[in-house]
């Protein structure tokens, strides 16, 4: 049942997003193209996010601020800073490819082995 | 960092309009911005790169976030959402939801939706404590 917070009282956070929980939960059970693409998307997501943690870590690693990484791949240092601060979607491949590049590595993609061979 | 919260903006009277947009979109447009969402308030930004999803949006939008999701027949899916620290009434920070729409790819919202995303967003944060659906 919904409710109108305006008239309750204060929320713990278990409470407060307990609406988005059942809401998911109920989806989840409800659907198979739900559940099947939830799934899927979350591993999606996670590459993506992992890939630019990973170039950004390497980056200061190697003591370069986004403005040098920026003028190594001759892009506006805001693009660079708004790749690795989720102020931009989607980064084009080349883009991702190039600060690889600049940092000394490289984007390969991975297949588990009975996929590879 | 702690995790966020979600939770689902309810307007005054008793809807939920970011419920009622999700609950519209396909099956797979639902739980690819399902999972977005997860991922967001598990590692709240900066931490979280925005995995292709998200965004912060600009200009008169300023202080929203959205989350874009292509669908069917051309379809842009948007889910438009605020990040709100330690909101007056609940213990964390969360990701709020506030509304969605839906719009054909290459084209653009008029300034008219767009303030009705924003009336809502600032009916959220008027709300002390906020007004989420339970």
């Amino acid at each position: 049942m919904l409710c109108n917070v305006h008239l309750t009282r204060n929320l713990n956070m278990t409470n407060a997003d307990s609406f988005h929980v059942k809401r998911h939960a109920r989806r989840m059970r409800e659907s198979d193209e739900y559940r099947s693409s939830y799934k899927q998307s979350v591993r999606e997501v996670a590459q993506i996010d992992d890939l630019m943690q990973q170039l950004d870590a390497a980056r200061v690693r190697l003591g370069m601020s986004k403005a040098d990484l920026a003028r190594e791949i001759g892009k506006n240092p805001q693009v660079v800073r708004r790749l690795f601060s989720a102020e931009t979607r989607n980064p084009e491949l080349k883009t991702i490819a190039a600060i690889a590049n600049a940092l000394g590595g490289r984007v390969r993609v991975e297949f588990p082995d009975a996929i590879s061979q | 960092m702690e995790p966020w919260g979600i939770v689902f903006f309810q307007d005054a009277d008793g809807t939920i309009p970011g419920d009622e947009f999700m609950t519209s979109c396909p099956d797979r447009v639902e739980a690819k911005i399902v999972a977005v969402l997860d991922a967001v308030a598990a590692a709240p930004p900066p931490s979280f790169s925005g995995g292709g999803f998200w965004e912060a949006m600009h200009g008169d939008m300023g202080g929203m976030y959205e989350i874009r999701v292509p669908g069917p027949r051309r379809n842009l899916y948007r889910l438009f959402c605020i990040l709100d620290r330690h909101p007056p009434g609940l213990d964390g920070s969360v990701v709020a939801v506030i509304t969605g729409m839906v719009k054909r790819e290459r084209t653009t919202f008029t300034s008219r939706e767009y303030r009705t995303v924003k009336k809502l967003g600032d009916a959220y944060l008027a709300s002390a404590p906020r007004s989420i659906a339970t």
